[in-house]
């Protein structure tokens, strides 16, 4: 299953690269290619839009899905509900508030380049808010869920409050909230792309733990998990995987919720299957949505969040459909 | 190898203890089974013995370690737990919940050697569960359930097996099955201590009867002693009439 969606980024790559509001033809793509691997750069209009527009947003997008896939899966593995994702537990409200008031107050300041910072700053500040409300209580992953959805609701009401008085950057700051990769540079690769590499490896490594978890914490202690060690281990990857993607991106949507799902569907409950489908498969999804979303009504373009939600909702609808609302993460 | 627990006191509110400076042993080769009304500490004291639970004073052994000391993957090596219910809504199936048994034994990235396979299988076999197999969990039945999970445990391949009313759920052959089976994981040299709420059928496999109350171990000795009329009438606040020969409960009778 891996190395079918693995074979299926190529193709689904190649496309990206050929699509866009300017038309390149693909003889001219292959000749900017082989220029660019003998080691001269891109010197014409085409070979800057391949190479510095197409390319790092292609890789972005799969770097980014890629880490909504894991953080999908292990918020749900954390909860041991299929219901779960990164914004229940408010890591991408904390970090769209954090970038919201960065492009804001302090964006002029410190130059737009450190908005992202914030963001990221918030969104962690926020999960470690939640992780302390959550461990007075006596159920973890319910107080976890509880308290995140409270801060959640708050930073939407922080979040209102800034596009209610943001004037005249109001536009700017809706775009980037409704998510979209439009803005992908080489430097926001070189952010994303060892975070998600390093929570693929974390996930890898948590995958037999992250199976023996869905029997329940208890048991899982009496067969030899370390359920609190685990428990910090996936939230600390959740939070880090989604508030830098949030904070590169703005908030996509139900990649998070519905890739481990689908994948669950196809290859069992197995973590050490899962994990690697979910990234590839998370990658995959948002490189699809995202060429979607600047070509169909091109050249205009709709933001990705909005198209994954449109997709994505329906679709979990129909899955709940089929497998009956309520069932155990399977 | 034996597992102590040294004076502990446990209270889920420290304020009130529901074990009180208890101290007790099981030792290889022998079942000791754990009596008592309900709400009387028996599988408190049964989860502090691996300790899955932390007293707020004394301390738990098992071997030369402190449980307190111990990870729960070390624990696991060498204890095993039936837990009390398991909710079916596990999204595995029976051999893969048996394998969740192997989990101290994996290696940092959780490969499944041949080894583990075969311990799986024979342990299914062992619990008369190997055709359901590839079943889901939570499509078997409460007794089948049960059995996977004493499957599991025994391929978590440890010296002490602790069970926490393991004939919940089963009918009188399985139960009479699986006593059966816990005195030939004592012959084999485990150390066995369960939760025992049945008084008619359990002490005729029980070495070791304990009778707790209110948080004390008030009785301990063979089961014929132990479960005496008197200690019974005391323990459950019931009159009960009691009739031993030989081990073996020849008349009971509650009012």
């Amino acid at each position: 299953m891996v190395a079918l969606l693995l074979a299926a980024m190529l193709p689904a790559g190649l496309v990206a690269l050929l699509v866009g509001g300017a038309t390149i033809s693909p003889q001219e793509v292959l000749r900017q290619c082989g220029q660019v691997l003998a080691g001269q750069p891109p010197e014409d209009v085409a070979g800057r839009i391949l190479f510095e527009t197409r390319l790092p947003r292609i890789v972005l997008a799969l770097a980014v899905g890629a880490a909504m896939g894991l953080a999908g899966l292990a918020s749900q593995t954390l909860f041991r509900n299929p219901l779960a994702s990164p914004y229940v537990m408010g890591v991408s409200s904390g970090a769209a508030v954090g970038a919201v008031f960065g492009m804001l107050l302090v964006g002029k300041v410190i130059g737009f380049a450190g908005v992202p910072l914030i963001s990221v700053a918030c969104g962690l500040a926020v999960t470690g808010g939640v992780f302390l409300l959550a461990r007075r209580g006596s159920h973890f992953g319910q107080s976890l869920l509880l308290a995140g959805i409270a801060i959640s609701a708050f930073c939407s009401a922080l979040t209102a409050a800034a596009l209610y008085l943001a004037g005249e950057r109001l536009q700017m700051l809706v775009f980037w909230l409704m998510g979209g990769l439009w803005q992908a540079t080489w430097r926001d690769v070189l952010v994303m792309t060892p975070v998600t590499f390093t929570c693929l490896a974390a996930a890898l490594f948590l995958a037999p733990a992250m199976d023996v978890a869905l029997v329940g914490d208890r048991s899982a202690r009496d067969l030899g998990v370390s359920v609190r060690r685990l428990q910090n281990s996936l939230l600390v990857l959740v939070a880090v995987a989604t508030s830098v993607a949030v904070s590169l991106t703005g908030v996509i949507g139900f990649i998070g919720l519905i890739v481990p799902h689908l994948l669950r569907l196809v290859i069992g409950p197995g973590h050490r299957g899962l994990v690697p489908a979910c990234a590839v498969g998370g990658a995959l999804l948002l490189l699809v949505a995202d060429t979607l979303a600047r070509t169909v009504a091109a050249p205009a373009e709709v933001p990705v969040g909005i198209l994954t939600a449109l997709v994505g909702a329906p679709v979990f609808l129909w899955l709940l459909q089929r497998r009956g609302v309520g069932r155990p993460a399977a | 190898m034996n597992v102590r627990a040294e004076n502990i006191t446990f209270g889920y509110d420290p304020a009130e203890p529901v074990l009180r400076n208890v101290t007790l042993e099981v030792v290889p080769g022998r079942v000791t089974a754990l009596f008592g009304p309900n709400g009387c500490g028996k599988s408190t004291l049964l989860r502090c013995m691996n300790g899955s639970l932390r007293p707020q004073s004394g301390r738990v052994m098992i071997g030369d370690g402190c449980a307190g000391d111990m990870t729960p993957c070390e624990v696991a090596r060498q204890v095993a737990v039936v837990p009390q219910e398991t909710p079916p809504d596990v999204p595995f199936t029976a051999a893969e919940m048996v394998m969740l048994g192997r989990y101290a034994r994996w290696d940092a990235w959780g490969q499944e050697s041949p080894e583990d396979c075969e311990v799986v299988r024979a342990c299914l076999e062992r619990m008369n569960v190997a055709d359901l197999a590839d079943r889901p969990f939570s499509h078997l039945s409460g007794g089948e359930r049960q059995r996977v999970v004493i499957a599991r445990a025994l391929a978590q391949q440890s010296q002490v097996l602790l069970m926490d009313e393991p004939a919940l759920h089963l009918d009188i052959a399985h139960q009479l099955e699986l006593y059966r089976l816990v005195r030939e994981l004592a012959a084999e040299g485990q150390a066995v201590l369960m939760v025992c709420h049945d008084v008619f059928l359990g002490p005729m496999f029980v070495d070791t009867a304990v009778l707790m109350s209110g948080g004390n171990i008030v009785a301990l000795g063979p089961p014929g002693d132990v479960l005496s009329s008197k200690n019974l009438s005391a323990a459950f606040g019931v009159s009960a009439s009691i009739a031993w020969t030989d081990a073996r409960l020849v008349r009971a009778a509650f009012s």
